[in-house]
C-alpha cells in the first residue's frame, strides 16, 4: 500500500489581486501523515480546500485516487475523502451522535459493515467524545465541538483525511490524542493531510512536512530536513531554535520576544 | 441510564429513513386536531350543522342542502386552508433551514413585496381583472426572487448574502409600494390592500384542485431535498465534505420554497406569518434539533385552518385570514424573542 493517493500539480489560485497559491505541487501516499505548516495567510487552508476538491483552483489539477473531483462527482467523492474545516459553526442544537450519523450515512450510499450505530459509537469513542454523545453541540466548548467534528470525519470512513487545524482549540492531552488518531488512521492505509500551527506536533507526528510561505511550498520532506532554524526563521520572521534529541525527535523552540520589540 | 433516542427505522431499498418517535406522535396528534378543526369549520356558519351531519355528508350519506353546504360551499375553503397552510409551513421550513435563521421566510428573498408591487401595478396602471392581478403578483414575486438570487450570486450563493440582499431589495420595493398606493385613488388602494391581506373568501373547487396538485408535487420535491437540507444545517463546508452539491441544492430549495408560496399567493393572496411561525412551533413541539418538514406542514395546516375559522366566525366582523395569522404570528414572535432573550441571561 505505497500507492500515491493524492496528486496535486501546479496549483495556482488567487482571491482578487492576491495570489494565495503559487504553483504548488504535492503528493500523498497511503499510510502517510503529511503536515502543512506556515505563517498565517500562507495559503494552507486554501491548499487544503483545493486538495479536497471543494475549491477549483485557477490553474493546476488535483487527482484523488487517480481522478479529479469532477470525475468522481460530489457523492462518490464523499466516500473518497473527508474534510474537517477550520471553523464549523452549527446553529441548530444537533446532538454529537446526530452529527456523526450524518457523516456516517454520507452520500456514498454505502452502509458500514457493523451497522450505522456501531460505526457512530466507534467514531465518537475514537475522538474521545463518547461521553458527549447526547449533548447538543450548541452547548459544547470550542474544543469539544472540534472533536465532534473529528468524529464526524472519522465516521465518513474515507481513505483520504484532510484536517484543517484540528488541534487549534484543544488542550495538550487532546492535541496529542487527535494526532495519535491521525497516525492510527494512516496505519490502516489511509492518507492524512493535516494543517498544523504547532511545529512540535508536526515534528512529532508527521512523516513529511510541507512548509508554506506566501502561497509556495518552500520546503517539503521529513521533519529533519524541513524544520531547520534558518528555514523557519525566514518563514515565520521570528527567531527559532531547533534541537535534535538523541531519539531522533526534532523540537522547535521559538524565542520569547521582549515587550520592547512591539512597543 | 440512557437507552439512546428511540427511533423508528423504515428500510426502503438501501436507504434507511429514520423517524423520531416524538415527531411521529406530534404529527399524528396535530393531524387529529386538524381533522377535528375541519369538522368544526364544516359545522359552523349561518346554517349550523351537527358533527353527525358533517360526517355523513363527507361520506356521501346526505343529499340536498346539507350536501351542498358541506361539500360544495364549506369544504373547498377548509381544504384550501389545510393544503395552503401546509405549503406555507414547508416553505418557511425550507427557508429557515437553508438560511440557518429562525426568522427567515420566503419574504426574505423579496417575494412578498415583489408580488404586492406586481398587484399594485395591475390595479393602478391597467385597472385589470382579478386574474391579471394574480398573474402580475406572481410575475412580480418571482422576478424579485430571481433578482435577489442573482444579486447575491458570487461563485455560489451564501445564505448570509441572500438575507442582506433580500432585505435591501424588499425595503426598496416597500417604499415603491407605498408610493404606488399614494398615487392610487381610494377604491383602487382598498382593492390592492384587501388582496395583500390574503383571504380564503371565494376559494372554489377549481382553485383548490389546481393549487392542491401543485402543492402536492412541490411537497414531494421538498421531501426529496430534505436530506441535503439537513446536511447543510451543519454548514456548507461540512455538507460539501459529505457529498452535497451545496450550490445546486440551495438553488433547488429556493425554487421549491418560492414556488410553494407562489402557489398559495395565486389562490388566496399572501397569507402572512404561517411560513415564519409554523416551522418554529413544530420544532419546539417535536423537539427536533434541526428544521423538519412534516411537523412544519401539519402545524401550518392546523394554524391556517384555525386562523381562518377565527377570522370568519369569532372575530366581530369577518376578517381576511391574513390579518389573524399576523396577529397570531406577531404574538408568537414576541414570545419567541422574549423567551430566547431570557434564556441567554
Amino acid at each position: 500500500m505505497t500507492g500515491t493517493m493524492l496528486h496535486a500539480t501546479g496549483l495556482t489560485h488567487g482571491f482578487g489581486h492576491r495570489t494565495v497559491l503559487d504553483d504548488v505541487t504535492l503528493d500523498g501516499a497511503a499510510g502517510e501523515v503529511v503536515a502543512i505548516i506556515g505563517p498565517n495567510g500562507a495559503g494552507k487552508s486554501t491548499l487544503l480546500a483545493a486538495l479536497a476538491g471543494d475549491l477549483r483552483p485557477a490553474a493546476g489539477e488535483v487527482r484523488l485516487l487517480g481522478r479529479t473531483a469532477g470525475e468522481w462527482g460530489a457523492r462518490r467523492l464523499a466516500g473518497i475523502r473527508a474534510v474537517l474545516t477550520q471553523q464549523w459553526s452549527v446553529e441548530f442544537p444537533f446532538t454529537a451522535r446526530q452529527i456523526v450519523e450524518m457523516g456516517c450515512t454520507a452520500w456514498s450510499g454505502r452502509r458500514p459493515a457493523g451497522g450505522v450505530g456501531e460505526a457512530v459509537a466507534a467514531a465518537l469513542a475514537a475522538a474521545d467524545v463518547a461521553h458527549l454523545a447526547d449533548a447538543p453541540v450548541t452547548a459544547m466548548s470550542v474544543g469539544e465541538r472540534a472533536r465532534v467534528g473529528l468524529a464526524r470525519v472519522l465516521a465518513q470512513d474515507a481513505r483520504i483525511l484532510l484536517l484543517d487545524e484540528p488541534t487549534a482549540a484543544l488542550d495538550i492531552r487532546h492535541q496529542h490524542h487527535v494526532l495519535a488518531v491521525a497516525r492510527a488512521q494512516a496505519a490502516t492505509g489511509r492518507l492524512v493531510v493535516v494543517v498544523l500551527h504547532d511545529l512540535n506536533l508536526a515534528a512529532a507526528y508527521a512523516d513529511r512536512i510541507a512548509l508554506m510561505v506566501a502561497g509556495r511550498i518552500e520546503a517539503l520532506g521529513d521533519p529533519h530536513r524541513v524544520l531547520t532554524a534558518d528555514g523557519l526563521e525566514a518563514a515565520f520572521r521570528h527567531p527559532i531554535a531547533v534541537a535534535h534529541s538523541a531519539t531522533g525527535v526534532v523540537t522547535v523552540n521559538p524565542a520569547a520576544r521582549s515587550a520592547a520589540a512591539v512597543a | 441510564m440512557d437507552f439512546g433516542r428511540r427511533v423508528l427505522t423504515v428500510r426502503r431499498r438501501r436507504v434507511a429513513v429514520r423517524l423520531e418517535w416524538r415527531s411521529v406522535i406530534v404529527c399524528a396528534v396535530l393531524a387529529l386536531a386538524a381533522a377535528g378543526m375541519a369538522v368544526l369549520a364544516l359545522m359552523t356558519g349561518s346554517y349550523q350543522l351537527s358533527p353527525g351531519q358533517v360526517v355523513s355528508a363527507l361520506s356521501g350519506g346526505e343529499t340536498g342542502l346539507v350536501h351542498d353546504i358541506v361539500v360544495e360551499w364549506r369544504l373547498p375553503r377548509v381544504t384550501a386552508a389545510l393544503v395552503f397552510g401546509a405549503a406555507l409551513g414547508v416553505s418557511g421550513a425550507v427557508f429557515q433551514s437553508m438560511l440557518r435563521n429562525p426568522l427567515a421566510d420566503p419574504g426574505i428573498i423579496g417575494f412578498s413585496e415583489g408580488s404586492f408591487t406586481g398587484a399594485l401595478i395591475v390595479v393602478l396602471v391597467v385597472n385589470g381583472t382579478y386574474m391579471q392581478l394574480v398573474g402580475a403578483a406572481l410575475v412580480g414575486g418571482m422576478a424579485t426572487a430571481v433578482a435577489v438570487y442573482v444579486l447575491a450570486y458570487r461563485r455560489g450563493v451564501q445564505g448570509f448574502r441572500l438575507i442582506v440582499v433580500g432585505i435591501g431589495v424588499s425595503a426598496m420595493l416597500m417604499s415603491l409600494n407605498r408610493w404606488l398606493i399614494l398615487q392610487a385613488d381610494l377604491e383602487q388602494a382598498i382593492a390592492a390592500a384587501a388582496w395583500n391581506a390574503g383571504s380564503l373568501n371565494g376559494v372554489s373547487w377549481d382553485q383548490v384542485v389546481i393549487g392542491g396538485a401543485c402543492v402536492l408535487v412541490l411537497l414531494v420535491l421538498a421531501g426529496m431535498l430534505s436530506r441535503p437540507m439537513r446536511q447543510m444545517e451543519l454548514g456548507d463546508d461540512a455538507a460539501a465534505s459529505q457529498g452535497v452539491r451545496v450550490s445546486a441544492a440551495r438553488l433547488a430549495l429556493v425554487v421549491v420554497g418560492v414556488a410553494l408560496t407562489a402557489t398559495v399567493t395565486a389562490a388566496s393572496g399572501p397569507i402572512a406569518f404561517i411560513s415564519l411561525v409554523a416551522p418554529q412551533i413544530a420544532r419546539r413541539l417535536a423537539r427536533t434539533a434541526g428544521i423538519t418538514l412534516a411537523p412544519a406542514a401539519v402545524v401550518g395546516a392546523l394554524l391556517c385552518l384555525t386562523a381562518d375559522y377565527v377570522a370568519q366566525h369569532i372575530a366581530p366582523t369577518p376578517l381576511p385570514v391574513g390579518i389573524i395569522t399576523v396577529m397570531l404570528g406577531g404574538g408568537y414572535l414576541g414570545w419567541l424573542l422574549f423567551t430566547e432573550a431570557r434564556r441567554r441571561l
